[in-house]
């Protein structure tokens, strides 16, 4: 009995772990990613004039190329120029003056700064890619040392499991899987999450239909 | 900015803005700041105090962290009217993190959501995520809303989305419309046919295509289709379990033709016996 329990935990420990990875769009137990930009489209951060990170700028461009913003996706290549860092009301004034400077109308966005993660579930519900705050790698990325960072949540709830998964710019090419707690403990971990939300809703799903003979 | 007095000199005489003195102080999540015993109420990693104009002299306030009711760490700050001093978290772990651009000295976390900048409430950030300024309550969320994609050259495109913004506007209210060139990712990698003039798909919610063609000529005749009900459809064919009988089929003629005729046989093959 007692080895049947010891055998049972180990299972167990074993499926919870085995939840938190550093993979692709498909996680082993099935869960697919929501938001499944290409690697080939992935964004790795850069530093602005005064060497600082440009994490938010990147995170908003790749948002951006999801939602197809063609004029924002370079957004981090625009902000090398300037000095880097990013807050929400400098995300609020940047985006204006890229938008002015190119013509473009400024895209409806969101700004949210809050400790809960039904807001960030419902926008990948509805096909539109967060940049959230990441401070610390639950798979030991970056020694396992606390983070000032901004990511893409690319999959919320996803699978039987409810896990997320995001798209470090740090680490383009991979997705960090996780679940709800360790998101959670990763978005907020500042006191308080923040998140930029482009409203343009992203790209149609993959066609198919239910005849299999193809018309082309 | 929290504004405290931090002196142990005696107060102020009128003196330059530039006498003020800028504290900014480390504090790890879930723990509690104290400035000579003031519990600071801002929030974050890093927290920023300033003082009023001060004459020219030195001061010195004492900092504290604290846990619920204990003092973890503690220490004397000693600074200049017009300084600005950075007072780190004695612990042993860093408490600002590797930042790889979150600019935290200008972030001030505090719960609040808003449109472009201008502050909205968390009722409407809801319904923005869900669709847009025209959804009412009987319309899906963008989730659920049918597609409808044009690929192919901008003036191909643009003729179609004129139709669709103007005679077929009705029609396409049922879609979220999204336009691409055929080389653009999200069409070139996900199987779309690209080579129309344009190529115009619909789609349910989850992929399943609804009708495509590769020009735009006669958009109407595919919108209205898809729409229409389909010609299949009995509606007295479907079960309804309350009932105690399941429903009966359309009487039909064959069963009580076919009595008749066998009817008929075996008469005869009788009389003939």
């Amino acid at each position: 009995m007692k080895l049947m329990l010891l055998a049972f935990v180990c299972v167990a420990a074993t499926a919870v772990a085995g939840d938190t990875l550093v993979g692709g769009p498909t996680h082993p137990s099935g869960a697919e990613v929501d938001l499944d930009l290409p690697a080939e489209r992935h964004q790795a951060n850069m530093g602005g004039s005064d060497g600082a990170g440009l994490c938010v700028f990147t995170a908003i461009g790749m948002a951006a190329d999801w939602a197809h913003l063609p004029g924002l996706v370079d957004f981090r290549d625009y902000m090398t120029r300037h000095p880097g860092g990013g807050y929400p009301e400098k995300v609020d004034r940047f985006l204006r003056r890229l938008c002015q400077e190119r013509g473009l109308p400024e895209p409806a966005y969101l700004q949210i700064e809050t400790k809960g993660l039904d807001l960030l579930a419902a926008a990948v519900r509805q096909g539109r890619m967060p940049a959230v705050t990441y401070t610390h790698s639950p798979t030991g990325r970056y020694g396992g040392r606390r983070i000032a960072h901004m990511v893409n949540l690319v999959a919320a709830r996803a699978g039987a499991r409810r896990l997320w998964a995001v798209l470090d710019n740090n680490y383009p090419g991979s997705l960090e899987w996780m679940t709800e707690a360790e998101f959670h403990a990763c978005f907020s971990g500042l006191g308080q999450g923040w998140a930029v939300i482009l409203l343009e809703p992203g790209p149609p799903p993959p066609p198919w239909n239910v005849d299999p003979s193809p018309k082309e | 900015m929290l504004s405290l007095l931090l002196l142990l000199l005696p107060q102020a005489a009128a003196a330059p803005p530039e006498a003020i003195v800028r504290l900014r102080v480390e504090c790890p999540p879930g723990l509690e700041l104290y400035i000579d015993s003031h519990r600071s109420v801002e929030q974050g990693l890093v927290r920023h105090f300033h003082t009023p104009p001060l004459p020219e002299g030195r001061y010195s306030c004492r900092v504290a962290w604290r846990q619920g009711e204990t003092e973890v760490a503690c220490q004397q700050v000693e600074f200049a009217a017009g300084e600005t001093v950075r007072v780190a978290y004695p612990g042993p772990d860093p408490v600002v993190p590797a930042n790889f651009g979150l600019d935290l000295r200008q972030w001030r976390p505090a719960a609040k959501v808003s449109l472009n900048g201008q502050p909205i409430s968390l009722k409407e950030a809801e319904r923005l995520l869900d669709g847009p300024a025209t959804t009412g309550p009987d319309l899906p969320s963008d989730g659920q809303r049918r597609r409808l994609t044009l690929i192919g050259p901008a003036a191909a495109r643009q003729a179609v989305e004129r139709e669709l913004a103007g005679p077929l506007r009705e029609l396409a209210a049922d879609y979220l419309l999204k336009s691409y060139l055929p080389n653009d990712w999200a069409v070139r990698l996900a199987g779309f046919v690209t080579h129309g003039s344009p190529t115009i798909y619909a789609q349910e919610a989850d992929g399943r295509v609804l009708f495509r063609q590769n020009d735009g000529q006669d958009l109407r005749r595919n919108l209205e289709a898809v729409r229409a009900p389909k010609g299949n459809y009995q509606p007295h064919l479907d079960p309804d379990y309350r009932r105690a009988a399941p429903p009966a089929d359309e009487p039909s003629v064959l069963f009580p033709l076919l009595c008749l005729v066998m009817s008929a046989v075996l008469a005869g093959w009788l009389v003939r016996r």
